[in-house]
């Protein structure tokens, strides 16, 4: 095994031990009938972990050193890494982007970010596709779905739309 | 049940089967979406339907999925889900021969036939199971979900002890919220959010969807064309006839197979074609093409995987143990509506259930019929790209995980629970043992806290038979699993040495 993959296992293990011993250290403030299943597993997941641990450091570890999906993303050429992360990226901050600028101004963003990261042939088109099924789902979720979505300018606009041609 | 059956055949309940199983088919024949991505895509969309129409929209996407599969597998080699792996074995030469449309047809009616037994299986077993459950007390559920667990970790190929970790990081992470029996906090930290806990759906939605968003990501960047099979115009209908006459115990066995090992926890329908072939293999011993076109093993995995998605809802219904990941799955959308699986469900929503029950046999027609007659349509479905799909299911993940209680924590942990699948991943620590302990997590915790105050003394426990059954068998399957595990790694060491003295 690689020795940078046998610090990962080990740093990894290391960290659950350490997880499962913060919610340890919690159990005291816990009713006495309702920690004892815990404290159980907090156990359970501690020794497993030193096992795993300690089979990876004396090398009886016999299996394949990593995930072969894993490895591919890791062994990719760097332009391939920095989309991918850039993809992940553009994911983690839509969430919190919604709720700032409003859905439909950060769905159309994130979606043609997304398909221009990962290269689709047509962007303009993956753009205008992507503002399409922002107002498409806005629209559902306001008069179908009745799913309350975070509003921004252009979310504004579309409920005064809407309003306006109710009534 | 008869009330069942009239609900099944309503209009709108035979939209959501036509639709579940489109869906399902289009989801299954794209290379990189599996059966229980697009379940857990669409729990959240079924909170939005009555729970019966909902449940039968999961069952057509279930069974529309797994024989989507066949689709990519036989056109381009490439399964669409992992189930179909054997289907491409014999299906893709049988289309390389120039038998593309009796491939397709063969998969269809063997999935269709598979699936239409395990619905039936599903329709009179789940009953028999339930009223033998509801003479289930705390010892028996806990001697049963122990039983189940030691199936999971035990069928996984990883090393026993990362799958024991695996389970007990689950069980672990159910304890986070309100104390199910007691109501007292646990590990909340002071955070209000997680006083109820990590939402069901959000979890499985991290574990299953974002994740393959994130490998399909990757998968795009470097995404050669492969191309598809030429179709052929023959007419497949006349041979398939015959195979149905020709093959008929085949079907039969394979199906059986398919919905025995569907009832056991974690033999999903990708290890029920391998095994269902491997039997069927017995009774070809002249068959030269068997592994590499045959008929007769296109028939034993199409049927044995359908009929293995019926099966692994049987006790997912009747016990409340889902019987695969996709089925785990299935659970969200019960939750979602309120209901609680187990043997007081069909007692409780007879109606519900049996409408269920005859929407999936429903489910079923329809999916023979859509692939015997438009199989060759949805092979379209195989062109787009993987870049579009790694982005939609990106943003159908966030948003589904955000419906569910329009609140951005749900989406935090829809992230976490992705993030601990790909940390696990590389860790080479299993998925499926959290998976289950995440939903069984807090049956187990109820029984067993009701077992330890009720029960006056340990022989209490050992004087009821079917605890006692359930326990030995837990045991046995450990000891098995232990010295087999044993015996091949000093197989294997012995095997390095000695390449190792041969290389000296």
């Amino acid at each position: 095994m690689r020795p940078a993959m046998l610090y990962f296992n080990l740093i990894s293990l290391l960290l659950i031990v350490c997880g499962a011993a913060v919610l340890g250290a919690q159990t005291p403030d816990i009713a006495a009938s309702a920690r004892v299943y815990p404290i159980v597993l907090i156990v359970l997941v501690v020794v497993c972990s030193l096992a795993v641990a300690a089979k990876e450091f004396v090398g009886r570890a016999t299996t394949a050193p990593l995930d072969s999906e894993l490895g591919k993303i890791l062994r990719a050429p760097a332009a391939f890494r920095y989309r991918f992360l850039g993809f992940a990226a553009i994911w983690l901050i839509y969430p919190w982007a919604f709720s700032r600028i409003g859905f439909i101004v950060a769905t159309t963003g994130a979606i043609s970010v997304s398909l221009w990261l990962l290269q689709v042939k047509r962007p303009l088109v993956g753009v205008l596709a992507a503002f399409l099924f922002a107002v498409v789902f806005s629209l559902l979720f306001a008069t179908v779905l009745y799913i309350p979505m975070p509003a921004g300018p252009l979310d504004e606009l579309l409920t005064r739309l809407l309003y306006a041609i109710q009534h | 049940m008869l009330q069942g059956f009239l609900a099944a055949l309503s209009p709108a309940n035979l939209l959501v089967e036509i639709l579940g199983v489109i869906i399902g088919i289009i989801f299954g024949a794209i290379p990189g979406l599996t059966a229980t991505l697009a379940i857990a895509l669409f729990v959240p969309v079924t909170f939005l339907m009555s729970a019966d129409a909902g449940m039968i929209m999961l069952g057509g996407i279930f069974a529309g999925a797994i024989f989507g599969g066949s689709i990519s597998a036989i056109l381009l080699n490439v399964p669409g889900t992992p189930a179909s792996i054997v289907t491409g074995w014999e299906g893709y030469a049988m289309a390389r021969a120039g038998k593309a449309p009796l491939a397709l047809s063969l998969a269809a009616l063997s999935s269709g036939v598979g699936g239409l037994l395990s619905a039936m299986a599903l329709l009179f077993l789940t009953p028999l199971l339930s009223e033998l459950a509801l003479t289930f007390g705390p010892p028996e559920y806990c001697a049963l979900l122990l039983f189940s667990f030691a199936i999971v970790i035990v069928m996984m190929e990883t090393p026993l002890i990362r799958n024991i970790l695996s389970c007990c990081i689950g069980l672990l992470l159910t304890t986070i919220g309100l104390d199910p029996v007691t109501g007292a906090a646990r590990f909340t930290f002071g955070e209000v959010s997680l006083m109820s806990g990590f939402n069901l759906v959000a979890v499985l939605i991290g574990f299953f969807c974002m994740t393959q968003a994130f490998f399909l990501a990757f998968q795009s960047l470097d995404e050669t064309t492969s191309e598809l099979v030429e179709f052929g115009k023959e007419n497949p209908y006349l041979e398939l006839v015959k195979t149905v006459v020709m093959q008929a115990t085949t079907y039969l066995r394979s199906s059986v197979i398919g919905v025995f090992l569907g009832i056991l926890p974690a033999v999903g329908p990708v290890t029920t074609p391998f095994i269902a072939h491997a039997i069927e293999r017995r009774f070809h011993p002249r068959d030269r093409n068997f592994g590499k076109g045959s008929i007769a093993g296109l028939i034993a995995s199409e049927s044995s995987i359908s009929a293995n998605v019926g099966g692994s809802l049987i006790p997912l219904i009747s016990l409340g143990i889902p019987g695969s990941g996709a089925a785990a799955v299935f659970i969200g959308s019960l939750t979602l509506h309120g209901l609680q699986p187990g043997p007081m469900l069909i007692n409780n929503e007879p109606v519900l259930i049996y409408t269920f029950f005859w929407g999936f046999v429903a489910v079923n027609l329809f999916m023979m019929l859509f692939g015997l007659f438009g199989a060759r349509y949805f092979a379209v479905v195989l062109r787009v790209p993987k870049s579009v799909l790694a982005t939609f299911v990106a943003v159908f993940s966030i948003l589904g995980s955000y419906a569910i209680n329009n609140s951005i924590f749900d989406v935090g942990v829809m992230f976490g629970a992705t993030g601990l699948a790909l940390w696990l991943r590389a860790l080479r620590v299993p998925i499926l043992p959290i998976v289950l302990a995440v939903i069984l997590g807090p049956l187990l915790e109820q029984q067993a806290l009701v077992l330890v105050t009720t029960s006056s003394s340990f022989a209490s426990v050992l004087a009821r038979p079917i605890a006692d059954g359930f326990f030995a068998i837990t045991i046995v399957i450990f000891a098995v699993a232990i010295v087999s595990r044993l015996r091949k790694t000093r197989v294997r060491h012995q095997r390095a040495r000695a390449s190792t003295r041969k290389a000296e």
